[in-house]
């Protein structure tokens, strides 16, 4: 069996009395594309701030390569190696494309502001690095052609891939993925599945929160499904699709 | 055409920084060392750090500042302090105005911590009327309304800048330094984290910056830096009392940093020399003095209400042109 990424041990998150996210235990392998899906409002970007550390949750644990992570900042996780994009996405408005990447380097870098002012021998050797790293990540989501462009004048779907080369760029073994393909057409979501599988033969980790299906089905490995928070089903795409569970949650039941 | 200006500027700005230092060295001279003029331009500098180091808080970071003064009224009295009391020497006195404010200002940036947006304006003005209330009641270490005399001239290695150019000099210096350290804070690993954290602190966090100690750090070395101007101010004019730093130099210093445009560097330098400059000028109109002031005020924000160098970022604009050419040649040779 290939070694355990991240897994999560009953993890519970509630708000006064509303039950966001009940008792989800999920395992993400080396190698893998895990899929989230359920119907709106079933907790999949909570689970995830759960995940990051913007939220600490009511119950359960965080293990990221086997260490506890549970009620740790978002800033620690990401050095330890997790980062996301965003549903909303939430680019850094006041700075170019290749700065956008070069933010997402940061964490991976030690030179303190010292070293900034003194211009020493480590801070102008990591700027030379952040900005060599940052064309290799631009290529990968292939925006190197107008880096030196501000952030938001991209298109949406192209935003959209920015801010997925921002969270690679921290260079994480856990990658989240909030609904990538939202707003995206038919086409844009094929590149994005072939796109997504790419990052997985690159060697990166990846929790997916999808509703496009042909999207999910397509690309994941195995898939959790969550309806009010709660954890239904498991299994892989062809298992899911043959769920009467999953059937149920998404299109009602019978009367 | 402003943009055209602006392209120019930024494909030659080694060019146009170079001729702005040139032009400050020979000032003195063009002006024949007249007292009136040099003391205004020592003002004008003065209020230029000030304005570079409250822009640090307000226009990088993004946090509503109306307090500076209180840290250029902690530098100038520490300075003075320490002179007047301990002989320190000059080169010991601004250092230590810097840290003392610096130390004030971690303070003012936990409290920042908790609160935001208009709640932080009015912690931030109570802010500077304590530090004037605290100089104007801890008599023992202030004098109080009395105030600090009789502070000595800047004297590095024995020899004593009594003359107003020799003070012009020093002042120039330091402003120079504090552009650099700027520059360089800006454009590095720590001045996109602080970029990242004004556009989404949420973004930052989760991309691994650590928001709180960032926030913390501009504070520390905006209010340093305001400290440094103080103390010498102190040793410039060398009489200082409470009322020299009470919110209305707080206002002052907002004004420069929003005529010369939030985040810029050289917009902090020109709305600092503006604003010191301008009220000078209009000395000869005193009737017309307010409305002069009020007409370009009404203009400004009728067409550039981001400031004058507002949301121009010259290292953006150099390198849009310089990569555009680039890709020019390369297609170029590919036919």
């Amino acid at each position: 069996m290939s070694k355990r990424i991240l897994h999560t041990e009953g993890v519970t998150q509630r708000f006064g009395g509303l039950t966001a996210v009940s008792q989800v235990s999920i395992d993400l392998y080396e190698n893998e594309i895990v899929g989230i899906i359920g119907p709106n409002g079933a907790g999949k970007t909570t689970f995830f701030n759960v995940l990051t550390g913007i939220y600490t949750p009511t119950e359960g644990k965080v293990f990221l390569n086997e260490q506890d992570i549970t009620g740790k900042m978002p800033n620690e996780i990401a050095r330890l190696g997790m980062t996301r994009n965003f549903q909303n996405i939430r680019l850094f408005s006041n700075m170019t494309i290749m700065e956008n990447i070069m933010t997402g380097i940061y964490c991976r870098k030690k030179a303190n502001l010292l070293d900034a002012v003194l211009s020493t021998p480590r801070h102008r050797r990591e700027e030379r690095e952040t900005e060599e790293e940052a064309l290799r990540y631009l290529d990968i989501v292939g925006l190197s052609h107008c880096r030196y462009d501000m952030a938001t004048s991209l298109p949406y779907g192209q935003q959209r891939k920015l801010e997925i080369g921002r969270a690679l760029a921290s260079n994480p073994s856990v990658l989240l993925l909030d609904e990538p393909a939202a707003g995206m057409n038919d086409q844009e979501t094929l590149d994005l599945a072939e796109f997504i599988m790419r990052l997985r033969d690159m060697g990166y980790n990846i929790i997916l929160i999808e509703h496009d299906m042909r999207l999910v089905m397509k690309v994941c490995d195995r898939i959790y499904v969550l309806n009010y928070g709660a954890q239904i089903a498991q299994g892989t795409p062809g298992e899911i699709q043959q769920n009467p569970e999953v059937i149920t949650a998404y299109l009602g039941e019978e009367d | 055409m402003v943009t055209k200006f602006f392209h120019l500027i930024a494909k030659h700005q080694l060019l146009a920084q170079a001729t702005i230092l040139l032009c400050a060295i020979v000032f003195p001279l063009a002006v024949s060392q007249s007292s009136y003029v040099m003391n205004i331009a020592v003002m004008a500098l003065t209020y230029a750090i000030l304005t570079l180091s409250l822009n640090l808080v307000t226009g990088f970071l993004g946090t509503t500042n109306l307090g500076q003064a209180a840290f250029f009224g902690v530098g100038a009295y520490t300075a003075a302090i320490l002179a007047t009391k301990l002989d320190v020497p000059f080169l010991l006195t601004l250092p230590l105005a810097a840290i003392v404010a610096g130390l004030v200002g971690m303070l003012l940036g936990f409290i920042t911590l908790r609160v935001s947006g208009r709640y932080l304006s009015i912690v931030t003005l109570g802010f500077c009327e304590i530090a004037r209330l605290v100089e104007l009641n801890w008599y023992a270490l202030t004098r109080g309304p009395l105030g600090i005399m009789n502070i000595p001239a800047p004297k590095v290695f024995g020899f004593a800048f009594e003359t107003l150019t020799g003070k012009y000099y020093i002042v120039l210096i330091l402003t120079v330094l504090v552009t650099v350290a700027v520059i360089r804070m800006i454009h590095s690993r720590t001045g996109r984290a602080i970029s990242a954290i004004k556009s989404d602190q949420l973004a930052a966090d989760v991309m691994g910056i650590n928001v709180k100690r960032t926030k913390i750090l501009v504070f520390v070395v905006a209010s340093g830096i305001a400290g440094l101007a103080g103390g010498f101010y102190a040793h410039y004019i060398s009489f200082i009392d409470p009322t020299s730093f009470n919110y209305n130099k707080s206002i002052q210093i907002m004004s420069m940093a929003i005529l010369g445009g939030m985040g810029s560097i050289p917009g902090s330098i020109i709305g600092a020399v503006i604003l010191t400059v301008l009220p000078e000028l209009l000395r000869d109109f005193v009737l017309l003095r307010q409305v002069i002031y009020g007409v370009v005020i009404i203009v400004m924000v009728l067409f550039r209400p981001a400031g004058l160098l507002g949301g121009v970022n010259f290292k953006h604009i150099l390198q849009r042109l310089s990569f555009r050419e680039r890709t020019a040649a390369e297609g170029v040779g590919n036919e």
